[in-house]
């Protein structure tokens, strides 16, 4: 291989890398906006009035639902995990869920929405490929989701309550 | 970048759909300037923090919105760049360029 050919490939392959890096710094810049307009803190406490009441299960559960929709808008997971933790972290703190919980909760919740999110490249490229409708991908996988979300539920909300 | 995969799972399938959806990029965007916006309305306020940087419950008040509407503005332009380049500062509570400490600091 020429060195000029060499070049251009690493070059290549760092522009495949150039989607992801947007998502990550765009969703950085949602949460700078709420730091430093000092809403973040103002929006923290609305939750934590919400918070103090649930039990730490409770908290792990809904944390994995909520991530669901997030998911499908921004199907990069460093791009959802960055514009997620700033808040999630601080919220799990007041709701006294261990961190590595409630970061398993998210990532399960980022998952499970990914498996059937029309958004996700995996999923539209390999329904294209072996040429199967979105719809028809639906109503064949619906069943195991449903599975996979009560399994991944029950064992969230039995970490947070274990500690 | 996406350009190849998504005409790839577009033709005789999708074509029922008229709405497409967008990008994550131009999500982004779009909830950036929501973000923006709803920031305008919703009142500023701080917690205490402890040493590790995350807010003690039941410390939390009110407080004057420190920037002027031109500083808003620029918040709002200079998000993307703040977002990747940016460091919290301990001491102002803000995050831009201009400060120096560990990188990926302010994620707290």
């Amino acid at each position: 291989m020429k060195e000029k050919e060499i070049v251009q490939l690493i070059a290549a392959g760092a522009a495949d890398m150039m989607g992801p890096a947007m998502v990550m710094l765009l969703a950085g810049g949602v949460s700078v906006i709420m730091t430093n307009t000092q809403t973040l803190d103002t929006i923290l406490h609305a939750m934590e009035q919400l918070i103090t009441g649930a039990s730490a299960g409770a908290f792990a559960v809904v944390t994995l639902l909520a991530n669901i929709p997030l998911a499908f808008l921004i199907p990069s997971s460093s791009g959802h995990a960055a514009l997620a933790m700033p808040m999630l972290s601080p919220l799990a703190d007041f709701a006294g869920v261990s961190r590595p919980t409630a970061i398993t909760a998210w990532s399960l919740g980022h998952g499970l929405a990914l498996l059937a999110s029309p958004t996700n490249v995996v999923v539209g490229g390999g329904l294209a490929i072996a040429k199967v409708g979105y719809d028809q991908y639906l109503r064949f996988v619906w069943p195991l989701l449903a599975g996979l979300m009560v399994v991944a539920a029950a064992a969230v909300a039995i970490a947070a309550t274990l500690g | 970048m996406s350009e190849p995969t998504a005409s790839a799972a577009a033709p005789p399938e999708s074509r029922k759909w008229t709405f497409e959806f967008p990008s994550a990029v131009t999500t982004l965007v779009i909830v950036s300037i929501l973000v923006w916006l709803a920031a305008l309305v919703i009142p500023a306020g701080q917690y205490a923090r402890d040493a590790d940087g995350s807010p003690i419950p039941g410390t939390y008040q009110r407080i004057e919105s420190p920037l002027t509407s031109g500083q808003r503005v620029e918040q709002l332009i200079l998000a993307p760049v703040n977002g990747i380049y940016g460091l919290l500062s301990p001491v102002r509570g803000f995050v831009d360029t201009g400060t120096v400490g560990r990188l990926f600091g302010w994620r707290r």
